[in-house]
């Protein structure tokens, strides 16, 4: 059996991997004490103990993400050939569901609270003499925790960016979703202390909301990751990887059309690159193939992982075998009829092929 | 070559994030210079002030006892006293606890009080006032034992009450009686009525209830001022001079005394 060779990320990248897991690292730290203390001035505020659970699901994703750090670039072996660079994403997806339902749950029990008029009471505190009510300590905490959690979601979304890291991305946009329910609920406050009893279960409610929604489009993402979705940006945006290898490929001189599928794989990328050789029978046909594959090595970015390369005699399925040679002949003449040479070509060239059985994905050419 | 052009990073609201953190504080700052916040969602206290403060009243001596109409005991002294510093009197509507309590949730009554503590399985459904007393339940001996084992240790208690399962919880051996005296040997009991039998408490503390009043769920005003009439008041139940609740029914005409305060 052979391995896959899982590469170490360059050492510029090697640093900003550190950073990330220091940022994790220091996420953990800074999120504990505000959430004690949410949780220790929590009374009877319905929004306010909802944005505490947004909080406590704010701590899943760097535990995630540092648990399975280690896993990354760790060696392939017997039973998983492929490496563990999905680990991240697999482990994202129970958390994504367990967010789901605490949201849905929410909506559930506060849908009744509003229905059933639950109004909040709260209390006061004494200093001495000096009375202080609770409500206005709730908000100055919730106010306070806003800024650590802004803070970092805005590194970890920057970091994330740079490293195109899907799980840290889906941490920072957790952080974000933690503010705004902690946002939420000191609106919710603002509004009980105006003396608008709804605004609390309300606040609740839309944090129920925020929360399930935020966990379904975090489930999505990371089971289209395992689905072997092409290889995209943490926005989503497809990036450029496939178009600039099949133009290297397509550059090479002894190549008259190329193709290449690719899939994400932590934060790398995988595929295979198909080459149609001009002369099938050339006599140094694997040495061209070894050079093309140092070529990619050598300049294609590192989160291309692995490509496989194939000699087909044609990108297209479906020409019977016994016609394979006369067709290939027929269209390389067609090809160069059109004054393009091999190695400049692009477009297809077997347009009558492509008509019956379209089944290599092109639509990511123009 | 194939690198990847590194995208100028957003700047991820933070505009948005400065103008609702100046606006909170800014809120903050004037509600509590303004102290006209928080309000009542129905004008609670005000209501109160214009016209009564409607009670639910349920008896449960030495909290509450029943003189006719009227009410005396620890709680409603309390009540009274509140009332006054308000300017307004007291209605006091007698019935069933849960009654007052559903009562509350409706907006129909500002009060309940009747012994009520803040395990109580309403908790969140209505509101609570701060405690104005902390009553343990401990074991009184006719002389404290230095060392303190209830294991296996017959202890006597008030038939009927809770206090039987928290002594089987503790191991030891609960035995009711109808009457609990001096004589009886350890008897399980709330502090203040151990001290009122004359028996010395030990250390362990069986349960531990805060007394709360019950209030009308939401009204923050008002409760903020009942917390500061409860804050600047002490009670002692020991020091009321009912019977105790476990004593001789036939006494009860010593109760109609109030307090001297």
């Amino acid at each position: 059996m052979k391995l896959r060779r899982v590469l170490p990320p360059p050492p510029e990248r090697q640093a900003q991997l550190q950073q990330a897991q220091a940022l994790e690292r220091a996420s953990l730290i800074a999120l504990l004490p505000p959430l004690l203390l949410v949780l220790a001035l929590t009374g009877d505020s319905r929004a306010m103990q909802a944005a505490w659970l947004g909080q406590l699901l704010a701590l899943v994703p760097p535990l995630l993400f540092l648990s399975t750090q280690h896993f990354l670039f760790k060696p392939a072996r017997e039973r998983f050939p492929y490496g563990f660079a999905q680990a991240p994403a697999a482990a994202l997806v129970p958390a994504a569901s367990i967010q789901i339902l605490v949201g849905l749950g929410l909506l559930w029990v506060h849908t009744w609270g509003l229905l059933d008029q639950d109004r909040p009471t709260i209390g006061s505190l004494f200093w001495g003499s000096l009375q202080i009510w609770s409500g206005w300590l709730m908000l100055a905490v919730l106010v306070l925790t806003l800024l650590p959690l802004g803070l970092l979601s805005r590194f970890k979304r920057r970091l994330a960016r740079e490293l195109n890291d899907k799980a840290l991305y889906s941490d920072a946009l957790t952080d974000s979703l933690a503010r705004r329910v902690t946002l939420a609920a000191a609106a919710g406050l603002v509004g009980v202390a105006l003396g608008w009893w709804w605004a609390d279960p309300l606040a609740a409610l839309l944090i129920g909301f925020a929360i399930a929604r935020e966990g379904s489009q975090l489930l999505r993402r990371n089971i289209c990751q395992l689905l072997d979705e092409r290889p995209t940006d943490v926005d989503q945006r497809p990036l450029p990887e496939i178009r600039q290898l099949e133009k290297a490929l397509k550059a090479l001189p002894w190549v008259i059309d190329a193709a290449v599928r690719l899939r994400e794989e932590g934060q790398g990328m995988v595929g295979e690159g198909f080459l149609v050789p001009e002369d099938p029978h050339a006599p140094d046909l694997l040495d061209r193939l070894e050079e093309a594959r140092n070529l990619i090595q050598s300049t294609a970015s590192w989160r291309v992982q692995e490509l496989i390369l194939t000699l087909v005699p044609t990108l297209y399925e479906g020409i019977p075998t016994g016609q394979l040679y006369e067709h290939r002949a027929r269209a390389l003449e067609a090809h160069r009829g059109r004054g393009i040479e091999p190695g400049k070509g692009s477009g297809p060239l077997w347009p009558e092929a492509q008509r019956r059985q379209p089944t290599l994905a092109r639509d990511e050419e123009e | 070559m194939y690198g990847l052009k590194p995208e100028a990073p957003k700047p991820a609201g933070r505009g948005a994030l400065k103008t609702l953190l100046l606006g909170l504080s800014s809120g903050l700052c004037l509600g509590l210079a303004g102290c006209d916040l928080p309000r009542d969602p129905d004008g609670t206290l005000d209501r109160v002030k214009r016209e009564s403060l409607r009670v639910g009243v349920s008896e449960n001596p030495p909290w509450v006892l029943r003189r006719g109409k009227q009410a005396i005991g620890i709680e409603a002294e309390l009540v009274e006293g509140f009332a006054r510093s308000l300017g307004t009197k007291v209605e006091y509507h007698w019935g069933h606890p849960e009654a007052h309590l559903r009562a509350l949730r409706q907006q129909t009554l500002e009060l309940a009080i009747g012994g009520y503590d803040s395990s109580s399985p309403w908790q969140g459904q209505i509101g609570f006032s701060r405690s104005f007393y902390a009553s343990e339940i401990r074991v009184g001996y006719p002389q404290a034992p230095r060392l303190e084992l209830l294991q296996g240790l017959n202890i006597h208690y008030q038939s009927g009450s809770e206090v039987g399962g928290l002594l089987r919880a503790a191991g030891a051996h609960p035995v009711a009686v109808a009457k609990p005296r001096r004589g009886d040997g350890p008897l399980a009991a709330p502090v203040w009525e151990l001290r009122r039998l004359g028996l010395s408490p030990g250390t362990q503390v069986l349960a531990r209830r805060e007394h709360v009043f019950a209030v009308n769920p939401g009204a923050n005003r008002f409760l903020m001022a009942l917390d500061k009439y409860l804050s600047m008041h002490k009670v002692d139940p020991g020091a009321w001079p009912t019977p105790p609740p476990v004593a001789q029914a036939g006494s009860e005409d010593q109760a109609s005394g109030r307090r001297p305060s």
